[in-house]
């Protein structure tokens, strides 16, 4: 079992894995986005408080979730990366950030634009919204630093120590609407319990976060296909994959040719693995 | 289960909060897009580069093989001087 885990660290692997799961991710992400959004716009039944602007919802909370669960598996993936020396837990790693930092700004915007007519104020400095902001630089820091290193396993690593250390926000997030008095409100959906909204409401939110997540697992494995492409340009496995069909022999003719093509083949490909 | 506004008109107005509602909704599906054809267009990119850089590097033994070739045609004398000349065009252009 193990030892069938670890075979997907070979970056072959990971792509194959990759490209199974590529388009499953995408099936969902569509269908139920947009089944979930229709449903929360036009058939969820409006809030007697809020109105119709509670409808923001449907993407409030799935991003903002999101964007924590993205951070956690951030950072697995960095403690993976460095505990075990996986080459292909950094290239997730870098792949999930970015999208993640979007969910963190749409979060960030769509709270804003929810609070405006709500609270009356475009931006406050709580808890809840501050340590949000303080996630969305977290996720800026990971991808600069690593963008920011020449070789790869070094950026690999030091953005790694960062997201892991970075983790320390994710309870604070959660928990700030209780330890602290903030203008946000508590939580809508609780695992254990009953949800605090109604079950009309709860389905079609339920739904858009089935989707969302999709979709983050979506772009990541698209992302991911492309830096472990990046990462292994010159290695034999892509060149194989990738380079199109095989040329056939040039017609210089003379059985010697192929002997010196394979040398010079060979001689090609050693050059610069990063 | 039934559609909550009267008309399409109401449902674009989303009971008076038709701007938060929709520039939201709107800015959201932009930055999906975004970062989803961004990653597509470089995906994209990555594969032609990878194409270009194998028929560069099957040109190269082409040319490489073809040179071999015509020195072991050539009488033995010349080889030297042609060795020489041979390593400055060897190198690959980048």
């Amino acid at each position: 079992m193990w030892k069938w885990i670890n075979s997907f660290a070979k970056p072959e692997k990971a792509y194959w894995l990759c490209d199974v799961l590529q388009n499953w991710f995408a099936v969902v992400a569509i269908a139920s986005l947009s089944v979930g959004l229709v449903w929360g716009l036009g058939f969820a039944p409006s809030d007697y408080q809020q109105g119709d602007s509670y409808r923001i919802i449907y993407i409030h909370v799935p991003s903002a979730i999101l964007a924590m669960g993205a951070y956690v598996a951030m950072a697995i993936a960095a403690l993976v990366g460095i505990v075990w020396q996986w080459r292909t837990a950094y290239m997730f790693m870098v792949a999930i950030a970015p999208v993640g930092a979007v969910m963190t700004l749409i979060s960030l915007f769509t709270g804003s634009l929810w609070g405006k007519p709500m609270w009356g104020t475009w931006w406050f400095w709580d808890a809840r919204l501050t340590s949000q902001l303080i996630l969305l630089f977290l996720y800026l820091g990971v991808i600069s630093l690593y963008t920011a290193f020449e070789d790869k396993q070094q950026a690999g690593k030091a953005a790694g120590v960062m997201a892991m250390v970075g983790v320390i926000n994710i309870p604070i997030i959660h928990f700030s609407v209780e330890w602290w008095n903030t203008l946000h409100q508590g939580a809508s959906i609780t695992k254990i319990g009953k949800p605090s909204i109604a079950l009309e409401m709860y389905v079609p939110l339920l739904v858009c976060i089935l989707g969302f997540a999709a979709f983050i697992g979506w772009v990541t494995i698209i992302r991911m296909k492309n830096e472990i492409i990046l990462r292994d340009l010159h290695r034999p496995w892509v060149a194989k994959r990738f380079g199109g069909a095989e040329f056939a022999s040039v017609d210089v003719g003379g059985a010697k040719l192929s002997d010196a093509e394979n040398n010079d083949k060979q001689s090609l490909k050693s050059g610069g693995n990063d | 289960m039934e559609f909550q506004f009267d008309s399409m008109s109401d449902f674009f107005n989303m009971g008076g909060y038709a701007f938060f509602v929709w520039t939201s909704f709107i800015c959201t599906f932009l930055c999906m897009a975004g970062v989803l054809f961004h990653s597509v267009i470089v995906s994209k990119k990555i594969k032609q580069g990878v194409q270009k850089e194998r028929a560069r590097a099957e040109r190269i033994m082409a040319a490489r093989a073809a040179r071999k070739l015509k020195q072991q045609a050539k009488p033995k004398a010349q080889i030297s001087n042609n060795l020489e000349h041979t390593e400055v065009i060897d190198e690959p252009k980048t």
